[in-house]
């Protein structure tokens, strides 16, 4: 078991690709850490660098203390588990999750015994003699995971170990993997591009774009105070409303964001909360509004409610999910257009220009009609705040 | 696809397409095929019969495909006829085969398939010109570079070595392994070398047992054309101790007086390594495509 620091490490293809411009992270020793980000960050790029199967270009990663760039994978005692599993399709299931054991020359009583006990550890026992083609995608999952823990390595390495299984399987074996990570105690790191694995599964979860890390932190600290745009649209679901507006303070030390015709209203308590925001210049600023954070009030009245139409209703059993027609410009940032889905373009377009289809949960589920106005409260003391950079106003954050 | 109840009525159309070929159409397939196989497997049959009948009923026609008065008398004049120091002995020939043979096939399975994988999987500087030099000899008939050959290897005449030295190393069969390796999957390999295995026994361990296919075909093609080497036994042989099955056989054939039961069965044991070479290596291989679930 082993600490894992990347200290600005960056990976330049052959082709001239720069995949990581450099990366500085350090991930303790026994902690389960997940890289997250759209496809085409980095995030294969960087467990393949720490596996050792692709060239550092510069920079140094460190294994435990020991530098470990010019060492082959053999020598840097990782185990990693494959998306398509990698099993050697001409082995048995006990093959295959010995070849490691083999490969150190361990006695082979010793190696049946370790394998016995990782199969026991998987429900794995019935199926250790035969081969991975009579296997269902859930039993290989097992087996690629079996595969790695027989090694008792210094870390773990999974890229989208989950992907290629069904959404009930994912979430079952999401828990299985998160609970076999802390009775064994590895250095974990973990590869997905679902923010929802991300978020239930890391003890901290590192937010990839462009091969940089935006943000690296507790999954409850990322979704209550994303450092940027970008951590913003990218964690939550459904995501973020993100729209620009316009800053005014008042006299009595409040703030007021336009929101279309209407304003909303930050009381002065919750200006002082926020850094930086009782002296932030008037004019342009990119707000954010997570969907929960509204509230369907048709009597309300004042300077937190705004009126809005209903664009498209899901009805969710518990909660429904109130598409609605907004005043405001959605927030053009290109990282957070990264992440946005076609239909949230298409919404978009909808919706025509000066307005933007944001989303509102509501809970417990409200039936309303499409096209219907209604007139919503926003939890302004739960707004986030970005500057023309992207970057968020408030608490003090560590990359 | 669509659901819409069917007018009333209309009798429900019973599908029968897609079932397979029909019945005639089946007839003509066996019918190509059997005439197929007449004409492929005749000249053997005609051999092989003709091979355990007496001189004068072997050339008679389709008569000769009639198994009668059959015996093993060829096969026993063939020895009588090498057995002598002048003439060389059968099982001298065909010894020099067999060590020939094997040798360039074995030989030829671990050097080439250990070139291909480093051309398909290790980096080193080089590596795209070498392999395209590879691709090109491909192309180079042996008749070219034989005469060169001659001189450089002069002095080694009347050996075992001379024939195989030429023959191990071969660019088609390294050529032949390189595609099939480079179509596996690489995950494996690593996957492997994470595992702890060097490129060594990634090597044996992983692309070896994945490989059965390339390795049947290339031992089948290979002992074909050692088996039936000519030209180059003829350059560098002239004791009979030294010559191969397919030299003897032409010497066989010219000698008088020309028997056609014994020619036929010096052509029966000439024939039958091949076909049990093919035979075995055809089996494997045809196994190891159907049970190649590469993904996992
Ligand atoms: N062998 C390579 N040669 C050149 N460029 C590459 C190579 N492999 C990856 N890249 C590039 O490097 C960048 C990062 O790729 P990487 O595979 O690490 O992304 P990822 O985050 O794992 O994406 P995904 O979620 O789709 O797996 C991409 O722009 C990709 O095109
Ligand atoms: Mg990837």
């Amino acid at each position: 078991m082993a600490s894992i620091t990347y200290d600005k490490v960056r990976k330049v293809y052959p082709d001239g690709t720069e995949a990581i411009p450099a990366i500085d992270l350090e991930v303790k020793d026994g902690e389960f850490m997940v890289f997250v980000g759209p496809s085409g960050c980095g995030k294969s790029t960087a467990l393949r660098m720490t596996a050792g199967l692709e060239d550092i270009s510069s920079g140094r990663l460190y294994i435990g203390d020991d530098v470990v760039n010019a060492k082959s994978p053999q020598e840097r005692d990782i185990a990693m588990v494959f998306q398509d599993y990698a099993l050697y399709p001409h082995m048995t299931v006990r093959q295959n999750m010995g070849f490691a054991l083999r490969m150190m020359r361990l006695p082979s009583d010793e190696i049946r015994r370790r394998v016995d006990e990782a199969a026991e550890r998987l429900s794995l026992t019935a199926l250790l003699e035969r081969t991975p083609k009579n296997l269902s995608g859930g039993q290989r999952q097992r087996v690629a995971m079996g595969r790695a823990i027989v090694r008792q390595p210094a870390a773990f390495l999974m890229d989208e170990p989950l992907s290629n299984l069904d959404a009930k399987l994912r979430v079952q074996m999401r828990a299985e993997i998160d609970a076999l990570q802390h009775q064994l105690g590895v250095t974990t790191l973990y590869v997905t591009h679902d923010q929802v694995e991300a978020m239930t599964m890391g003890d901290r979860v590192a937010v990839m774009k462009n091969g940089r890390i935006q943000q690296c932190a507790p999954p409850q600290e990322l979704y209550e105070n994303p450092a940027n745009v970008f951590v913003a649209g990218f964690i939550g679901s459904p995501k973020m409303n993100l729209f620009h507006s316009v800053l005014r303070h008042d006299p009595d030390g409040s703030v007021r964001l336009k929101f279309g015709p209407q304003d909303l209203h930050i009381s002065p308590a919750s200006v002082a909360r926020i850094r930086g925001l009782g002296t932030y210049p008037e004019g342009p600023i990119t707000v954010g509004l997570r969907p929960e954070s509204l509230q369907y009030t048709p009597d309300a009245s004042g300077d937190r409610s705004i009126d809005v139409t209903v664009n498209v209703v899901e009805m969710l059993g518990n909660e429904s999910l109130i598409h609605f027609v907004a005043p405001v410009e959605q927030a053009s940032d290109a990282d957070v257009r990264d992440r946005a889905q076609a239909s949230d373009e298409e919404e978009s377009l909808l919706a025509g220009a000066g307005s933007s289809v944001m989303v509102a949960r509501l809970v417990p589920p409200v039936r309303l009609a499409e096209g219907q106005g209604v007139r919503l409260t926003v939890d302004t003391d739960r707004l986030y705040l970005f500057d023309a950079q992207g970057q968020a106003l408030g608490p003090a954050r560590t990359p | 696809m669509s659901t819409r109840p069917q007018p009333t009525g209309t009798a429900p159309v019973v599908v029968t397409a897609n079932q397979g070929p029909s019945a005639a159409r089946k007839a003509v397939n066996y019918l190509v095929l059997i005439v197929l196989a007449v004409f492929f497997i005749a000249p053997i049959l005609y051999m092989f019969i003709g091979s355990l009948k007496p001189a004068d009923k072997v050339l008679n026609g389709l008569a000769g495909f009639i198994p009668e008065s059959l015996s093993l008398d060829n096969y026993a004049g063939v020895f009588a006829r090498f057995n002598s120091e002048a003439t060389g002995y059968f099982y001298n020939f065909y010894l020099t085969s067999l060590i020939v043979s094997v040798v360039i096939v074995i030989g030829g399975l671990v050097v080439n398939s250990m070139a291909a994988y480093a051309f398909a999987r290790l980096r080193w500087r080089g590596r795209d010109a070498v392999m395209l030099a590879v691709i090109l000899l491909v192309i180079v008939p042996f008749e070219a570079i034989a005469v060169p050959l001659f001189y450089l290897l002069n002095g080694s005449r009347n050996t075992y070595y001379v024939q195989f030295i030429p023959f191990v190393a071969n660019a088609l069969s390294i050529y032949l392994f390189y595609t099939f390796f480079v179509g596996l999957p690489k995950q494996l390999d690593e996957a492997a070398r994470v595992d702890g295995a060097g490129p060594w026994r990634t090597f044996l361990y992983i692309i070896v047992p994945m490989s059965k296919p390339v390795f049947a075909s290339v031992t089948i093609l290979t002992f074909l054309s050692s088996w039936g080497s000519f030209l180059w036994p003829v350059m560098m042989t002239d004791q009979p101790r030294y010559r191969p099955l397919p030299l003897e056989i032409s010497v066989f054939q010219g000698q008088p007086p020309t028997d056609w039961g014994q020619i036929f069965a010096f052509g029966v044991m000439f024939v039958l390594p091949l076909l049990i070479v093919f035979l075995v290596f055809q089996r494997w291989f045809v196994q190891s495509v159907a049970s190649s679930g590469l993904k996992g």
